[in-house]
């Protein structure tokens, strides 16, 4: 049988969400913040509404009223946090024993909120999970993390992504996880031969530099590669990342295909940086719509049957996106 | 009448139905599509935002929701009809030049008055709330971290020391703060002819810098603007000034998303190169106004900065210009003061 594609799109323009973006800080400035909350939802909508899928726009639903109720309750939590530091340092080890397990409650809450939020058709996307399995996987973990001495690592990486995606549905259609343990161990192995290689070369020159007749002239440009290769490695890692769990994501016969080149995303972000440095945070619209442009026109939706007999046939249930978008539209889903 | 192309979706599925709208002036709406009609009108449906040229929702009563690409005709309804003047009224201030252009001004001032007069005010009153022992013991610390990494003993023999070291009890008796001053000499072959200034009142002169110097002159010069960094806890403001102008600019342009908040980061550098720019002429001020109350000559400051200029070798260049202000500059801005 042969599979049919369908290909994410994005259209947004940056002369268009530029003028939008200067309108969001001038009215948060004249507000002092209060407007930020619309600020937000009017950005997010404005790239979801412009990312489409068989030429039908993604919807960001969410009510600005309640996006500052929950920023007041990060600024609460924030402030007493830090006010039990000046009482007394037992009084904070307490704030922060309580704190802890209110961690996982408050992902729980958030991806609720943004997928719960998002919509394609007309049907919304949900997030559920019971708390103590968040408990599990963004408490416990770590702490298995930590004593293994990082080499469960990889495990918790994909036992997170698996609790973020198979929690996630849109409309009744649930997504799944198959990446297995092992393809994301292979992922890290190579991460780390990698970071070995650049750590044996800086130690190399430092040594040079400061023992052998190399003038310290020449350690300067040699630093100053330190940055960029490090840089590489960890977008290295985040694309095969990203491909690896979109790649092997599926909700009922849907599937999708994820190809991030390290490359291009590599001077993508490069550029971006330059371009902002340079512009004084004048070309941010221009980098955000770029960097949407380019992962979007990477994401590929999959289906053994014709998509649209799909959708008329089966009423109900639904297709479906995946909760990677939220990494794609950089919502603070991905974790 | 009004005429609109669109989609129809039930809420219940994620069918897809192409339908015409027709609105009616009676503010009666007709649905048509396939195997589909519905009667309803305008006071019971809610038109979303407009938002640039994305596709417009219609949200109707039972859950279901149209979608259209003709947000002319949208927009021409919801004027007719009178609804949604809030969210109209942003799209004509997005739409409109002249807005946009004052939005970019008045964006550009706060940030610029942020990072002019906000960041300099808030990190000055910071640190007068630093205890003066917190500071001594930061500056033994660095002190010490030096003299492990890149200071050696000094080989200026001991009558000479005592001379100096007299010099400079005579130049701190002009403190006004309560610092506990002391000139420590040492030797370093990596940083050549220099003077440093450590919070809490430690000042560190290299023997070469000892050496350049053509008389007494020109050594207090070059120790009255390194007390002046002191005296004005420039170390510390600095320190400060990274961390709040990173905060500030976070906090202006970083809610935007993950990818731009780092590089947002990166301007700040420019900005705190900027400050110890600032703090450079505000210490050579200290120092020319000492010199000029001990009624020394300020061409001695000027020569013994282009004598300081001349040592410094390729290799530390680039890091001694970012900091400070070109030298000739500095030398000019101080012989506006001889005049």
């Amino acid at each position: 049988m042969e599979k049919k594609t369908q290909q994410f799109e994005f259209q947004g323009q940056t002369g268009e969400f530029f003028k939008i973006w200067i309108v969001n800080l001038m009215l948060s400035i004249v507000t002092l913040g209060i407007y930020s909350a619309w600020a937000k939802v009017r950005t997010r909508k404005y790239f979801y509404s412009n990312t489409l899928l068989m030429n039908t726009p993604f919807d960001y639903l969410a009510d600005p009223i309640k996006i500052l109720k929950g920023r007041l309750f990060a600024l609460a939590l924030i402030l007493i946090y830090s006010f039990s530091a000046v009482i007394s340092p037992v009084f904070q080890g307490i704030i922060i024993l309580i704190f802890i397990p209110l961690f996982p409650w408050i992902i729980i809450k958030a991806l609720k909120f943004n997928l719960y939020n998002s919509a394609y058709r007309n049907i919304r996307f949900h997030f559920n999970a019971d708390y103590l399995k968040a408990l599990w996987i963004f408490i416990g973990l770590p702490l298995v993390v930590g004593l293994s001495v990082g080499m469960a690592y990889p495990y918790f990486v994909r036992e997170r992504k698996k609790f973020v995606l198979d929690h996630s549905a849109y409309g009744t259609s649930k997504f799944e996880l198959s990446a297995t343990t092992s393809q994301f161990y292979s992922v890290y192995l190579k991460f780390l031969a990698l970071m070995m290689i650049i750590g044996l070369l800086i130690t190399s020159i430092y040594y040079s530099a400061q023992f052998g007749d190399i003038a310290g002239i020449m350690l300067l440009p040699a630093l100053l590669l330190i940055y960029p290769a490090f840089m590489l490695i960890y977008i290295y890692l985040y694309t095969t990342i990203t491909n690896l769990s979109i790649n092997h994501t599926t909700i009922d016969q849907y599937h999708f295909e994820s190809h991030l080149e390290t490359v291009k995303l590599c001077w993508l972000y490069f550029t971006n940086m330059l371009a902002i440095m340079f512009s004084f945070g004048l070309l941010i619209p221009w980098a955000m719509i770029r960097t949407a442009r380019y992962r979007i026109s990477c994401l590929v939706l999959l289906a053994d049957s014709e998509i649209n007999t799909f959708i008329a046939a089966e009423a109900e249930r639904a297709d479906a996106i995946g909760e990677e978008l939220g990494d794609i539209l950089d919502i603070d889903v991905g974790l | 009448m009004i005429k609109i192309e669109g989609f129809y979706y039930d809420g219940q599925s994620s069918i897809q139905t192409a339908v015409v709208i027709v609105v009616e002036p009676s503010g009666e709406v007709l649905i048509t599509g396939h195997e589909l009609e519905i009667i309803t009108s305008v006071d019971k449906w809610k038109i979303a935002a407009r938002l640039g040229n994305t596709r417009r929702n219609i949200f109707l009563q039972n859950g279901a929701k149209l979608e259209t690409d003709d947000n002319k005709a949208v927009d021409q309804i919801d004027r007719y009809f009178d609804q949604n003047l809030f969210h109209g009224l942003l799209h004509r201030v997005e739409k409109k030049g002249s807005i946009v252009l004052a939005s970019l001004a008045i964006t550009i001032l706060f940030v610029w008055g942020g990072i002019e007069y906000g960041v300099p005010l808030a990190s000055k009153w910071v640190v007068k709330g630093i205890p003066y022992q917190l500071e001594e013991n930061i500056g033994n610390q660095g002190l010490q971290n030096l003299d492990n990494w890149l200071f050696s003993e000094t080989e200026i023999d001991v009558t000479e020391q005592m001379h100096l070291q007299k010099q400079f009890k005579y130049l701190t008796t002009f403190s006004e703060k309560q610092y506990q001053y002391r000139l420590e000499l040492r030797n370093s072959h990596k940083m050549g002819a220099n003077a440093l200034a450590l919070p809490g009142g430690i000042i560190i002169m290299t023997d070469a810098l000892y050496k350049l110097a053509e008389n007494d002159q020109q050594i207090i010069a070059v120790l009255a603007h390194e007390m002046a960094h002191i005296e004005y806890q420039h170390g510390l403001r600095s320190l400060l000034q990274d961390s709040i102008t990173a905060l500030f600019m976070a906090g202006v342009l970083g809610d935007i998303s993950s990818i731009s908040s780092l590089s947002v980061a990166i301007p700040t550098v420019l900005v705190e190169n900027r400050y110890s720019r600032e703090f450079e002429l505000e210490a050579d001020q200290y120092a020319i106004n000492f010199l000029q109350e001990q009624q020394i000559d300020i061409t001695q400051y000027t020569k013994v900065l282009s004598l300081l200029e001349q040592t410094i070798d390729s290799v530390y260049k680039f890091d001694y210009l970012s900091s400070h202000p070109a030298m000739d500059k500095r030398i000019a801005i101080i012989q506006q003061n001889e005049e």
